[in-house]
């Protein structure tokens, strides 16, 4: 997608979030967002 | 087996085979459900079949592995829904369009979630990942069962007359309609996998593992890191890696003049 707008110096992270977390790197916490179409639930 | 032979199948068995189309269509296979069921309203305005019958075994079985699917979701968070979406045959679209979907219109989309293949197998676990109350989950998922079971045999009954025909017509071709159905079936499940396969090798080529990204944050380069994951995403996992920029894909468009395009970027998702 972003290639397509002329930024190609681009590099997708293998595995995603989820590598980096199961390989214990520090991560930092972000405040949840606020989604209203799911008020009721438990984001 | 040709068409009409099919055909005295449903008729017998509709309460067990429909169900079972259904299900195969819950988890990502794509099995004729709609065309059975049309053919079983038609079969029904002849008073050949139980139309309550039918629909209730599509609604006990269908809610029962969405239940199942929910309570995944629930138990097991953003893994079931990645693990789901392998099976169908855009996986990264199906992500997306789902939880854009869910992001919009919450629980609801369980109404319309049925219409849509790519939607009915993701929906549950989604639903349970956001811990949407069970019994919420079970009135609109029942509800959208019922909806799209119920229209699809309501066309099916009212234009009993046409369907006859056209499975009597398709049905005089013998053998040789099935298998041009089958083999274009199979050519577009093959040109969706060959098409993804291409695109993952390009991808793989590009990629960058976590450890070489630690390394570089830690020898002060400078890369700029952004975190793509939608709001849903961001709810489920709410962790960053350290130095990131989160940019929700939905507003990547409204932001792309904040990219910087001379450094290295490192992108990542759920």
């Amino acid at each position: 997608m972003l290639r397509r707008r002329g930024i190609t110096r681009v590099r997708p992270l293998a595995g995603g979030l989820a590598k980096w977390m199961a390989l214990g790197f520090p991560v930092r916490e972000l405040d949840t967002p606020a989604i209203p179409a799911l008020e009721g639930s438990r984001p | 087996m040709d068409l009409t032979d099919s055909v005295h199948w449903l008729e017998r068995y509709s309460a067990v085979i429909v169900p079972v189309l259904v299900v195969a269509e819950q988890i990502g296979i794509p099995l004729p459900a709609v065309p059975a069921l049309l053919v079983v309203g038609a079969l029904a305005a002849q008073g050949r079949v139980s139309l309550l019958l039918v629909i209730g075994a599509i609604a006990v079985t269908a809610l029962s592995v969405d239940l199942v699917w929910h309570e995944l979701g629930r138990r097991r968070g953003a893994r079931v829904l990645a693990g789901l979406c392998r099976l169908t045959l855009e996986p990264d679209v199906c992500v997306r369009r789902t939880e854009n979907l869910f992001l919009r219109h919450g629980v609801r989309a369980l109404l319309v979630a049925k219409f849509l293949a790519w939607l009915t197998t993701v929906m549950p676990p989604l639903a349970g990942i956001f811990g949407v109350p069970r019994l919420r989950f079970v009135l609109y998922d029942l509800a959208g069962i019922v909806l799209w079971a119920s229209l699809w045999a309501a066309i099916g009954y009212i234009f009993s007359g046409a369907i006859d025909e056209v499975v009597r017509r398709i049905g005089a071709l013998g053998r040789s309609a099935g298998l041009a159905v089958a083999g274009i079936l199979v050519g577009y499940v093959v040109l969706k996998i060959l098409r993804r396969s291409l695109f993952l090798r390009r991808l793989r080529i590009a990629r960058i593992s976590p450890e070489d990204v630690k390394l570089k944050l830690e020898a002060g380069e400078d890369v700029v890191i952004l975190d793509l994951r939608t709001a849903l995403d961001v709810a489920a996992t709410p962790y960053a890696i350290p130095d990131s920029r989160w940019i929700s894909a939905e507003a990547l468009d409204a932001h792309l003049s904040d990219i910087p395009r001379d450094r290295e970027l490192i992108l990542y998702c759920s």
